[in-house]
């Protein structure tokens, strides 16, 4: 057996006792900026049980009147960056337009884009359980 | 605390493990990272296209300092975690390739990081590749036992512990008691579920007992140290189950804390190369002979141990 000099012990507790300190630190008292000691909060936040979940939707109305779901095959649109930009759009819908080019440079021979909508889809729950009540608002509408 | 008791905690701490399974872990840590930067985390190269105005640095990149990520930045760290990952997985230059790696895999970590989003899904991996190094040479198959190894592994399984144990506490301190009975679940579910997730979402209290038997699972995950190892085996599975039923209904994967979680198992006797060689040696109806010579050999190395493990005994 190869075992470790007191030396190379002495070393590994203190490692051992750095490493565990700082990971009960960052959960107990830190934030994300100490990562990668940074408190372990994936899904920690507790969302309201009887508040509606709000999923935002990017849709296109095309010449012909169809309305399209857009994503980021066909218009490259990511739903993560649409939210995080959502009050830039608000404030300035014609933002939407690089959405509208977007979508015909990638759907050639398509009938192009009239009109650009961020929907915000309403979920309704009660004590944390779907009613089965969807609304769905306007955020920000771009036509052309 | 008494003698005895830091004893045990010394001893549990260095409990010795075969290099073998030390050699087995390397290989398996050091191609997923190279999988991992390529295929996994693929999204983080692109962060070195991000404008600079985005960049939020964490306290470690302010304190070394650490460079605003660029494409240069970002592309030479790809590009030289994939060969050097490679190399590290063959377990030669144990500490060079190993601190190599671990020292670019943690920044490109921190690149990831530093945009606003944090996840905690590769804590027990940094964990591993910063103990991997100092676990000494080890080459697959051998039975000889290790300290420096043990102590690598134990320490790669409190981090990988203390991902679940400290995930809920981070759900009391964040989301409170009140967690339990949300809707985070629910909101999960209904943003990124698959359609099984859907479909159990009409099942009235689902989401609500499923918040409460995780945050269960993760306070009493510390157990795992201390039952027997049947039942450790068990719970082992356990945990991997738990991250299969995860993927099922929402897709993510946590698959580098799935990596580490390997700490747990009997790597050493997952041997695909000796597997394969067996497989194409199988004695053909002529070919006795060559078996037999290989039967010999074979025993000639329990042997060989053997007698290893008589001196190690006799305090070699």
């Amino acid at each position: 057996m190869e075992r470790l000099s007191t030396r190379g012990r002495v070393t590994r507790v203190a490692v051992t006792l750095v490493v565990v300190v700082l990971t009960f630190a960052g959960t107990l008292v830190g934030n994300d900026f100490w990562f990668p000691f940074a408190p372990f909060q994936m899904f920690a936040i507790a969302d309201k049980p009887n508040e509606p979940v709000l999923v935002l939707r990017t849709d296109g109305v095309d010449t012909t009147g169809k309305r399209i779901v857009l994503d980021e095959r066909n218009a490259g649109v990511r739903r993560a960056e649409i939210e995080a930009q959502i009050d830039r759009f608000k404030a300035d819908p014609s933002l939407l337009r690089s959405v509208q080019d977007a979508y015909a440079a990638r759907n050639p021979g398509k009938p192009p884009l009239v009109e650009v909508d961020i929907v915000e889809v309403q979920h309704h729950l009660r004590n944390a359980q779907p009613t089965g009540v969807i609304t769905e608002v306007v955020l920000a509408r771009w036509k052309s | 605390m008494s003698h005895k008791a830091v004893t045990k905690l010394r001893d549990w701490l260095f409990e010795p493990v075969p290099k073998g399974r030390i050699a087995a872990f390397r290989t398996l840590v050091y191609v997923f990272v190279a999988l991992d930067v390529v295929f996994f985390s693929a999204w983080i190269k692109s962060h070195g296209d991000l404008p600079g105005n985005l960049y939020q640095p964490l306290v470690v990149g302010e304190v070394l300092p650490l460079p605003t990520p660029t494409p240069l930045v970002v592309g030479t760290i790809y590009w030289a975690l994939i060969p050097l990952s490679l190399a590290a997985a063959t377990g030669r230059a144990h500490r060079l390739l190993g601190w190599s790696v671990f020292v670019l895999y943690l920044e490109y970590m921190i690149v990831a990081m530093s945009y606003g989003k944090i996840d905690h899904d590769r804590f027990g991996l940094l964990v591993a590749l910063a103990v991997l190094p100092a676990a000494g040479r080890a080459r697959h198959g051998d039975k000889e036992l290790t300290e420096a190894g043990g102590w690598a592994l134990r320490l790669t399984q409190i981090g990988v512990v203390c991902t679940y144990f400290l995930s809920s506490l981070a759900k009391l301190r964040f989301g409170g008691l009140e967690w339990l009975t949300g809707a985070t679940l629910t909101r999960a579910f209904i943003r990124r579920g698959t359609v099984l997730a859907h479909w159990l979402l009409g099942i009235p209290g689902f989401t609500t007992a499923s918040q409460i038997g995780i945050v269960g699972f993760e306070l009493l995950s510390p157990l795992v140290f201390v039952v027997k190892p049947k039942v450790r085996a068990a719970v082992v599975a356990g945990f991997y189950a738990f991250h299969l039923v995860t993927f099922c209904l929402i897709t993510i994967s946590f698959v580098p804390h799935q990596v580490a979680m390997a700490c747990f198992l009997p790597l050493e006797k997952v041997t695909p190369v000796r597997w394969t060689r067996r497989l194409l040696l199988r004695p053909k109806p002529d070919g006795s002979a060559e078996q037999a010579r290989e039967e010999v050999t074979e025993a000639a190395g329990d042997v060989h141990q053997g007698a290893a493990d008589g001196l190690d005994h006799l305090g070699r």
